[in-house]
C-alpha cells in the first residue's frame, strides 16, 4: 500500500491548505484522541491538565504537528527521513504502535471537520495511506 | 449489558434525528469503498466501483448505504438492548454474507468522518466519544453469531 504519485500530490495539497491552522488541527486532534480514547491518557500522567485547551495539550499538539509537517517534506523516503523520530518514540517514548493509528484517525476527524469540501473520498485515502506510511516509518527501530 | 449515560442516549438520538440517512448512508458507504478498497469484495454485482468517481456515482451504493443507515435504526431505537435487535442481522451477515467483522469497523470509522463533516464543530470530543461507543458496540453486536 505504498504512496502513488496522486496520493503524495494530494497529501501535499491539503498540507498546503492546513498552512498555519497546523498548531489548532494538530491540538484538536490530540484533546480528541485523550477524550475518546481514555487509554491513550496513559501516556502523558506527567501533565497536570489533559483536558481540551490545557497548555500541555496544546503545546504538544503542535509538536506532533511540527513532526507530521517533516513527514510531509520528507514523503518520498519516509522510512530514512523519520529515523531520528522513530529512535525517540522506540527507545525513549515506547509509545505501542497501535496508537499511531488512534491519533492518525482523530486527525481524519478534525480534516473532515475544518475542511468539508476539500477532504473528499480521494483526499481521505491518499491521508490515511500517507499517516500510516508515517505510522510505520515512526515503527522502523522498535525491534 | 452496555451502560449509556444520559449525555450519550440524548448524542446518539440527537444525531439520528437530524440526520440525512440517504446522503449520509451513501457518502459513508462509498467512502469506505474508496478508503478501504478491499471493502469491494462484497459487491461483486453492483457494476461499476472502478474508481472514486464511478463510486460515487454508483445508484447501487446509494441505496445500499441508504439501507445499511435505516439499518442502525434499530440500534438507536432499542440502545438498552442492542445485542438481541442484531441476532438475526448478525446471522445473516456471517452466514450469508460472510463479512468479516473488521468491515464493521471500517465503515463506523468512515461513518464518523462522514458525520463529523456534517455536524462540523458540533461533532465535539464527548459527542464523537458516544457516537463511536455506540457503532462499537453495534459492530459488538453484529459479530456475536459467528462462529
Amino acid at each position: 500500500m505504498s504512496l502513488t504519485a496522486k496520493d503524495k500530490a494530494a497529501v501535499k495539497a491539503i498540507w498546503g491548505k492546513i498552512g498555519g491552522k497546523a498548531d489548532a488541527i494538530g491540538h484538536e486532534a490530540l484533546a480528541r484522541m485523550l477524550v475518546v480514547y481514555p487509554q491513550t491518557k496513559t501516556y502523558f500522567s506527567h501533565w497536570q491538565d489533559l483536558s481540551p485547551g490545557s497548555a500541555p495539550v496544546r503545546k504538544h499538539g503542535k509538536t506532533v504537528m511540527s513532526g507530521v509537517a517533516e513527514a510531509v517534506s520528507k514523503i518520498d523516503d519516509l522510512t530514512n527521513g523519520l529515523l531520528t523520530l522513530s529512535e525517540l518514540h522506540a527507545f525513549q517514548l515506547r509509545v505501542d504502535p497501535a496508537n499511531f493509528k488512534i491519533l492518525s484517525h482523530n486527525l481524519l476527524v478534525v480534516l473532515a471537520i475544518q475542511f468539508p469540501s476539500d477532504f473528499t473520498p480521494e483526499v481521505h485515502v491518499a491521508m490515511d495511506k500517507f499517516l500510516s506510511a508515517v505510522a510505520l516509518a515512526l515503527s522502523e527501530k522498535y525491534r | 449489558m452496555v451502560e449509556w449515560t444520559d449525555f450519550e442516549r440524548a448524542t446518539i438520538q440527537d444525531i439520528f434525528s437530524k440526520m440525512d440517512y440517504e446522503s449520509v448512508g451513501h457518502n459513508a458507504l462509498a467512502r469506505c469503498l474508496v478508503v478501504y478498497p478491499w471493502t469491494q469484495r462484497y459487491f461483486g454485482k453492483f457494476g461499476n466501483l472502478y474508481n472514486a468517481a464511478a463510486i460515487m456515482g454508483n445508484p447501487m451504493v446509494a441505496a445500499h448505504g441508504a439501507v445499511v443507515l435505516h439499518g442502525l435504526d434499530k440500534a438507536v431505537k432499542n440502545m438498552d438492548n442492542i445485542k438481541a435487535t442484531y441476532a438475526e442481522l448478525s446471522v445473516l451477515h456471517s452466514e450469508k454474507l460472510h463479512v468479516d467483522p473488521d468491515n464493521f469497523r471500517l465503515l463506523a470509522d468512515c461513518l464518523t468522518i462522514v458525520v463529523a463533516s456534517r455536524l462540523g464543530t458540533g461533532f465535539t470530543a464527548d459527542v464523537q466519544a458516544a457516537f463511536q461507543k455506540f457503532l462499537a458496540v453495534v459492530g459488538s453486536a453484529l459479530t456475536k453469531q459467528y462462529h
